[in-house]
């Protein structure tokens, strides 16, 4: 079990399947209450990295997802990196706007991802993968 | 309460509260994840966040609950809807700015369409594979194909030529840039040439805009200078009006199919036209009356006038035009078409330009003609143009094409019945200058020979005129008078070459005996003068040192070989002799300066014929006479003439002089003097009168007055004598051709 200290509550997670979901989404809690989020931040993180796993269990079936507290631009923020093996996306730029939707979902899933975070980065290729980055700054420093 | 909604919205209050109770109670993660699908489930069914609001304080109060423990699941039920509300004013922006752009392209297009039809050129779009998709109101203005037949597949039905415009373009195309000059046909059927231009649009690769500029006046322009520049080109160097005509024939061959052209002037006033005709058919057109109406009232309309003259069955069609040349006397073509066709306004302009320059280049090449008339005119009235006297031959060989006189001059006069002049002179220099001194030393000798004056004077009064005449000095001259009777010749030479006299059966000697300074040069004394008597058949040769001077080889070797040459022909006539002495000592390469010569074959010794008076020897006197004659040079008819005369006086002999008694002889003599020849027939016999029945041959007197110049008959006692005397070559006449010559 991770330890429930800031800086220490990093975590790695494999997803397999749908309740690996919750296991995620009880990390990403801990890890956002640790480092002091609000309770409406901490609601949007875990919503972030629900539609992040989500999209890696519906498109590539397996994948990694990390979170730790890490400095971004000289500021810490709650970091989350989610990796898979999956067929890669086309066509980004599409993919962020909203409505666009290969599994017949809401097409929530990366732009509503990006608007919850402050940053979201994608690096994909078709068959080869994607690795989404995306992280919250801590407020008030930390 | 939860009752009171129905449908869809009663299933999610139900829903919610059950979960709601559910993480109140357990405080798990799982029920945040339904919490979580219940939110994605709100938005896809469109609850509203009031609603679920509404719902989640129904059941805290429900339960008693704590609001901030229940937090964390009214937040992740939200959160969905918060992020579609979120992205709603980002997706209205984004349309805003969507519907600018849109609404900003349309203007572009607008714009667009407006700038691309309002282009004089034509313009158009086509695809890599040649179809082309869109143009503008030019190009169907140029090539007849307008936009509601598009799109234009390839191969396009404007090209005549589909193939070339594609290997034209092809490698244009590929660099992304072409441009080509090419006929096209318009719909109408006619042709037409355009330059076109296209580009890949950028980035593309697989679209092209290009344009398309008609230049088929500015090709045609170029056509008619072209045309223009070969008639000037060619009537620059033409010669003669027929040339000039010929090629201005070619030209219109071309531009109105023209096959033959007429140039008609009227150098006589009202009288007949002069008609010059090249092309086909060549022989003199007959002209129909309107046509040569049009050709007349043509004289007095302006210079450069260029008119079609209709067809007679077909007004739209032209049989051909009528132009008139400027400059005079007045000249008018007829151009005539091989077929009557229409004559374009293109066809008009280029006949008016090309009538423009072929005026100039007519006119040019008449005052070329009348330059090189009047110049034979002068140059022919210094040659000598008399034939020479019987027994003489002349030749005259000027070295400077294409003049017909040059330096050297030979004159052959008859002074009186016995004598004649002959002199063979050579001025300093070539060429037309020269010609011009040997005019004038030419008349000037020709009238002091016909004084009568001894060579040697003749020449000194020659000096003195030379003295007169620039370009004069140091002419050479060999002057000489021949007595035909005698055959005495007396002669002086200035300077001069020495003439050749080759006796038969004896080398040739040169007359050097009297020679003395050129023209015009001081001397102490009177100029020499010597005579040399011209044994029976002799040859003289008088000559100009063209015929014997050779680089490289001294001149008497020349003129030894001169010589060799007139000794080798014993016997032959003096135009036989002049043939072979020109022919033998020509250079290789033909003379290359000015050659006159004079040949004489002095007459033969007088013929003397004695035979028995017997028929059988007719034949014998006939062939007798007919070589002597030769051999004096008597040409036919007068050759004929005389034997057949000698033939009549000699049968009269030998039928009537000694009838009735053995037969005697008959003598036949001729002697030549060079102007006269006289014969004699005489018998011993007693000549009868003739038969008074007349037979068939009984001719003889009369025919023998008619060809001769004079017949005497002496009848005696002791025989009969028949003299005849013919005159031979008087300058210029033909005895024969007075007398009824039997002959004719």
């Amino acid at each position: 079990m991770p330890e429930r200290t800031a800086g220490a509550a990093a975590a790695e997670l494999h997803l397999h399947t749908e309740a690996d979901l919750i296991a995620v989404r009880r990390a990403a809690r801990r890890l956002a209450e640790a480092l002091g989020f609000p309770v409406t931040d901490t609601t949007e993180i875990v919503t972030a990295v629900t539609e992040i796993a989500r999209n890696i269990t519906a498109h590539a079936g397996r994948g990694v997802v990390s979170l730790a507290a890490e400095p971004r631009d000289g500021r810490t923020a709650l970091v989350v990196r989610a990796v898979d093996e999956g067929p890669g996306i086309s066509d980004v730029a599409r993919a962020l706007e909203d409505g666009y939707t290969t599994t017949g979902g809401l097409g929530l899933g990366l732009p509503g991802a990006r608007r919850l975070m402050d940053r979201l980065d994608i690096e994909t290729r078709p068959g080869r993968g994607t690795v989404v980055q995306m992280w919250k700054w801590v407020s008030g420093g930390g | 309460m939860a009752a009171e909604q129905g449908g869809l919205t009663g299933e999610f209050s139900t829903d919610y509260t059950a979960a709601l109770r559910r993480y109140l109670r357990t405080g798990a993660e799982a029920e945040l994840q339904a919490a979580h699908d219940l939110g994605r489930r709100a938005l896809q069914r469109q609850v509203s966040i009031l609603e679920v609001v509404e719902q989640h304080t129904r059941v805290l109060e429900q339960q008693g609950a704590d609001a901030r423990a229940a937090l964390p699941f009214l937040l992740q039920t939200l959160a969905a809807l918060d992020v579609a509300v979120r992205g709603y004013a980002e997706g209205a922006r984004r349309y805003e700015q969507q519907r600018a752009r849109a609404e900003s392209l349309q203007d572009r297009d607008t714009f667009r369409t407006a700038l691309v039809n309002a282009l004089q050129e034509g313009f158009f779009v086509a695809g890599a594979d040649g179809t082309v998709v869109e143009i503008n109101d030019a190009f169907a203005e140029i090539t007849g194909y307008g936009p509601d037949g598009l799109p234009y597949r390839w191969p396009h039905p404007w090209l005549p030529d589909p193939d070339r415009l594609r290997d034209r373009l092809g490698a244009g195309a590929e660099a992304g840039r072409a441009q080509a000059e090419l006929q096209i046909r318009h719909r109408n059927g006619h042709l037409a040439w355009v330059a076109v231009s296209m580009s890949a649009v950028a980035g593309d690769g697989r679209t092209f805009v290009g344009t398309l500029r008609d230049i088929t006046a500015a090709r045609k322009a170029a056509a008619r200078d072209s045309a223009l520049m070969r008639l000037a080109t060619a009537a620059g160097v033409a010669t003669s009006v027929g040339e000039v005509l010929a090629i201005a024939l070619e030209e219109c061959r071309t531009a109105i199919d023209a096959r033959r052209l007429v140039a008609v002037s009227w150098p006589d006033g009202d009288a007949e036209p002069v008609l010059q005709v090249v092309g086909e058919p060549a022989d003199r057109p007959d002209f129909d009356e309107p046509l040569r109406a049009v050709l007349r009232r043509a004289r007095d309309w302006p210079p450069l006038t260029v008119a079609p003259v209709p067809a007679a069955d077909d007004p739209g069609a032209s049989r051909g035009v009528v132009a008139v040349l400027s400059g005079t006397p007045v000249t008018v073509l007829w151009l005539e078409h091989r077929v009557p066709r229409p004559v374009s306004t293109d066809g008009r302009r280029l006949l008016a330009a090309l009538v423009g320059h072929l005026s100039l280049a007519v006119q040019h090449v008449r005052h070329f003609e009348t330059a090189r008339e009047a110049s034979l005119t002068l140059q022919r009235a210094m040659l000598p143009g008399d034939r020479p006297p019987p027994g003489f031959a002349v030749r005259y060989e000027p070295a400077v094409p294409p003049l017909e006189v040059g330096g050297d001059w030979y004159d052959v006069l008859p002074l009186d019945d016995h004598r004649i002049g002959i002199i063979v002179g050579d001025c300093v220099g070539r060429g037309l200058p020269a010609a011009a001194v040997m005019g004038q030393l030419r008349s000037s000798a020709r009238a002091l020979l016909l004084t009568g004056e001894e060579p040697a004077r003749l020449l000194e009064h020659l000096d003195t005129v030379a003295e007169h005449i620039p370009g004069a000095y140091c002419a050479t001259v060999f002057l000489a008078v021949l007595d035909c009777r005698t055959g005495r010749l007396r002669y002086s030479n200035a300077g001069h070459v020495p003439a050749v006299l080759a006796a038969p059966g004896a080398p040739p000697v040169l007359l050097d005996a009297s020679g003395s300074v050129p023209l015009g040069i001081r001397r102490r004394r009177g100029r020499p003068q010597s005579d040399v008597t011209l044994p029976a058949g002799a040859a003289l040769l008088a000559y100009t040192d063209g015929l014997v001077e050779r680089r490289g080889s001294a001149i008497d070797d020349g003129i030894a070989h001169a010589g060799r040459v007139l000794a080798a022909l014993p016997g032959a006539a003096a135009e036989t002799v002049a043939e072979r002495v020109l022919a033998e000592l020509a250079p290789p390469g033909g003379y290359d300066d000015d050659v006159a010569i004079v040949v004489y074959r002095h007459g033969p010794a007088p013929l003397h014929l004695d035979v028995p008076a017997v028929p059988e020897r007719l034949a014998d006197i006939r062939a007798r006479l007919a070589d002597w004659l030769c051999a004096a040079g008597v040409d036919q008819p007068l050759h004929g003439d005389v034997v057949l005369a000698v033939n009549e006086a000699a049968t009269n002999s030998i039928e009537h002089a000694y009838r009735g008694r053995p037969p005697g002889r008959v003598r036949v003599d001729a002697e030549f003097d060079g102007t006269r020849l006289c014969l004699r027939v005489a018998d011993t016999g007693a000549w009868q009168p003739p038969d008074p029945a007349p037979r068939a041959r009984g001719r003889g007197l009369p025919m023998m007055r008619a060809v001769s110049a004079g017949v005497t008959v002496r009848s005696t006692a002791d025989g009969t004598t028949v003299e005849m005397v013919f005159a031979v070559g008087a300058p210029g006449t033909e005895p024969a051709a007075d007398s009824a010559s039997l002959h004719t």
